[in-house]
């Protein structure tokens, strides 16, 4: 039987004080292994359908589970755990904590998660060696300064950091709110390749958000943000 | 996850800010330090001048000026008390012993101290602990000087060095140098921590000798020397020590009535307690300048923490995406004011006793004060422990402000 890691039904969310819902969607799930690109400009309601993936909100009425656990039913605390232990997030841009360094930007997951800092730590013997895989993977030998403060790196490494750090402790699903945008089309490519060879291995589930349809060609799986939108938008 | 790590490097990244409000909280805590230390060894060093004396006899003037100028070698007398009534009050049954003060004269900024020999016979101080000769012994010559500790050591002299007395409490001015008389010390005292180690002990005789003939030209020390007119006219105060502590408030009121001459008697522990009462207003002056100091330390930590709050919001995104909860980010935040309070409280402490090694010469020569270096005591502790708090619940403000904006954030990435 198929499992599902992300599971919609009937969901409506809308911000206080607001007359009609923003978000509504009858049915969606996405199945672990599965990789997802939602297309969708901005200001679309996109930061909203990811505050909910992640748990940051909850819906107003309808179900929304994540690793089979409805959201609405968590307390604050368990749904911060439920992202902690499960969900690797990337941002647009400025991925990383200016005042730590670059294996401690990439392990700060394991330090929030026990259940990632265990996966790091059985895969690869420790959290350490579990950074320096994918450091190893995500960079060309001899293409990072490790002793650079992380604000030095180009965004295009910025990006491969923020990468590792979604990836390590092997969380079940990977959000990636429009990691490329800031990327030229090489770097783009590239990041977008990285990023699948990791998850292969793990089988993680991933969503990406971007309005940029030209990377829609690299996933199985498409949805326009209408699709989660109460009103849609052309 | 250990917030305290994470807000340690968090303010190492931002090291000129945070230095400066520390040492702003350095500041203020070696203030409040150093008032609370000198307010207590201010009390405790004058508490220790004076001990097993039960009543002590001058001219009529205020309690505190008595005690001030016979005990503390502070300001002068008003009047002088006549050689008859010491020695009829002296005499009185109950008395166990009399010390006669007589002071007016110096010798190189010290104050000379002409007294008998029962001085260093019945005179205690701090915890009932008698006067020690570190060398030499008590005067017997008209002409001997017995010195405290400080002079001694200050002046560089030794038993059987020869000193001249000045007449009044200036500098030596050439004019008024007692210099027909020299003195040769006798004896050197061990150091009690008290004012006894600023003085320069003299016989009544000496002091009677030292002025006879005074201003007037010619001038015969042998002549001086001799003889039974050496008997003293007037001394400045006495102290007295009594078979009971019962027989002082009689004593005192039989001397207060004294019909010959308008004496004034005093119970030592009265007259400090009065002087306590005195100082208080100086002294909650200043704790209530260094309290505001602190707080006004606190405004600054706060300043700065909020200052930083909202070029901070996508640190708090950061965090709160790979799973930290809005506990989290709250203990941060509160963790950098609990840290930056208490490395305040470290460097204070620090900066106090290097601003009291360097001043501790002076204030033992300008008021006798010796501030000891070191840690702090409970009372202290239960302050500083005070501001910590203080500084963490500081730290709460900038943590509600940056919970209400990871809640209206979450994960969105503006800026």
């Amino acid at each position: 039987m198929n499992q599902y890691l992300i599971e919609i039904e009937n969901l409506r969310f809308s911000w206080p004080g607001a007359t009609a819902p923003l978000l509504a969607c009858d049915s969606f799930c996405l199945a672990r292994g599965e990789h997802l690109f939602v297309r969708g400009p901005s200001g679309s309601g996109k930061s909203t359908l990811l505050g909910l993936l992640t748990g940051i909100l909850t819906p107003e009425s309808g179900r929304l589970s994540l690793m089979q656990q409805d959201t609405a039913n968590l307390s604050a605390t368990r749904r911060d755990r439920l992202r902690a232990d499960h969900i690797g997030y990337i941002f647009q841009q400025f991925n990383l904590v200016p005042y730590l360094d670059l294996v401690e930007n990439i392990i700060l997951p394991c330090r929030f998660s026990q259940r990632r800092g265990n996966n790091a730590e059985r895969t690869h013997g420790s959290i350490a060696a579990a950074a320096e895989y994918l450091l190893r993977h995500l960079f060309t030998e001899g293409e990072l300064d490790r002793n650079a403060p992380v604000a030095n790196l180009s965004v295009g490494q910025q990006q491969r950091v923020a990468a590792a750090r979604a990836l390590i402790g092997d969380p079940d699903i990977v959000i990636a709110d429009e990691p490329t945008s800031s990327l030229d089309f090489g770097a783009r490519e590239r990041f977008v390749d990285l990023l699948f060879e990791r998850l292969e291995e793990t089988n993680a589930t991933l969503v990406f958000v971007s309005h940029d349809p030209t990377l829609g060609a690299h996933f199985k799986r498409e949805a326009g943000i209408n699709e989660f939108r109460a009103q849609a938008i052309t | 996850m250990n917030m305290l790590r994470l807000a340690w490097k968090s303010l190492l990244n931002r090291r000129s800010t945070a230095l400066l409000t520390m040492l702003t909280i350095a500041v203020s805590v070696a203030l409040l330090l150093g008032v609370e230390k000198m307010r207590l060894h201010a009390r405790q060093s004058f508490a220790n001048t004076v001990s097993s004396t039960d009543l002590i006899v001058g001219a009529r003037s205020g309690s505190v000026q008595l005690l001030l100028y016979s005990v503390f070698r502070i300001g002068n007398a008003t009047n002088n008390i006549s050689w008859e009534s010491y020695r009829e009050i002296a005499a009185l049954p109950g008395v166990r012993w009399a010390i006669p003060i007589s002071l007016g004269d110096s010798h190189r900024g010290y104050r000379v101290v002409g007294t008998t020999r029962d001085y260093f016979e019945h005179f205690r101080y701090a915890n009932k602990r008698r006067l020690e000769f570190s060398a030499g012994r008590a005067f017997e010559d008209t002409y001997d000087a017995v010195l405290g500790a400080e002079v001694a050591l200050q002046l560089g002299y030794q038993s059987g060095d020869r000193l001249i007395l000045t007449h009044g409490l200036g500098a030596d001015g050439l004019a008024a140098d007692h210099s027909d008389k020299p003195f040769a010390v006798s004896g050197i005292l061990a150091p009690t921590g008290t004012p006894v180690d600023r003085s320069v002990h003299v016989s009544l005789a000496g002091i009677e000798a030292i002025h006879i003939n005074w201003n007037k030209i010619e001038t015969n020390p042998t002549l001086a020397r001799s003889s039974s007119d050496l008997r003293p006219r007037a001394i400045t105060a006495f102290m007295l020590g009594l078979d009971s502590r019962l027989l002082a408030f009689k004593l005192q009121r039989e001397i207060n009535q004294y019909a010959r001459e308008p004496l004034l008697a005093i119970f030592p522990g009265v007259a400090l307690q009065e002087l306590w009462d005195l100082m208080r207003v100086g002294e909650q002056a200043l704790l209530i300048i260094s309290l505001l100091v602190a707080a006004a330390a606190m405004v600054g930590l706060l300043a700065v923490s909020l200052a930083a709050l909202n070029e901070r919001r996508r640190e708090m995104a950061i965090l709160r995406s790979v799973g930290a909860s809005h506990l989290h980010v709250m203990g941060l935040l509160v963790s950098e004011s609990a840290l930056l309070t208490a490395f305040g409280i470290v460097l204070g402490l620090v900066l106090q006793n290097a601003v009291l090694l360097v001043l501790q010469p002076w204030l033992v020569d300008q008021f006798g004060l010796l501030l000891p270096l070191g840690l702090p005591g409970a009372r202290e502790w239960a302050t500083l422990g005070g501001l910590q708090l203080v500084g963490i619940l500081v730290g709460l403000i900038p943590a509600w402000c940056g919970y209400r904006n990871s809640l209206a954030d979450g994960l969105s990435t503006r800026l």
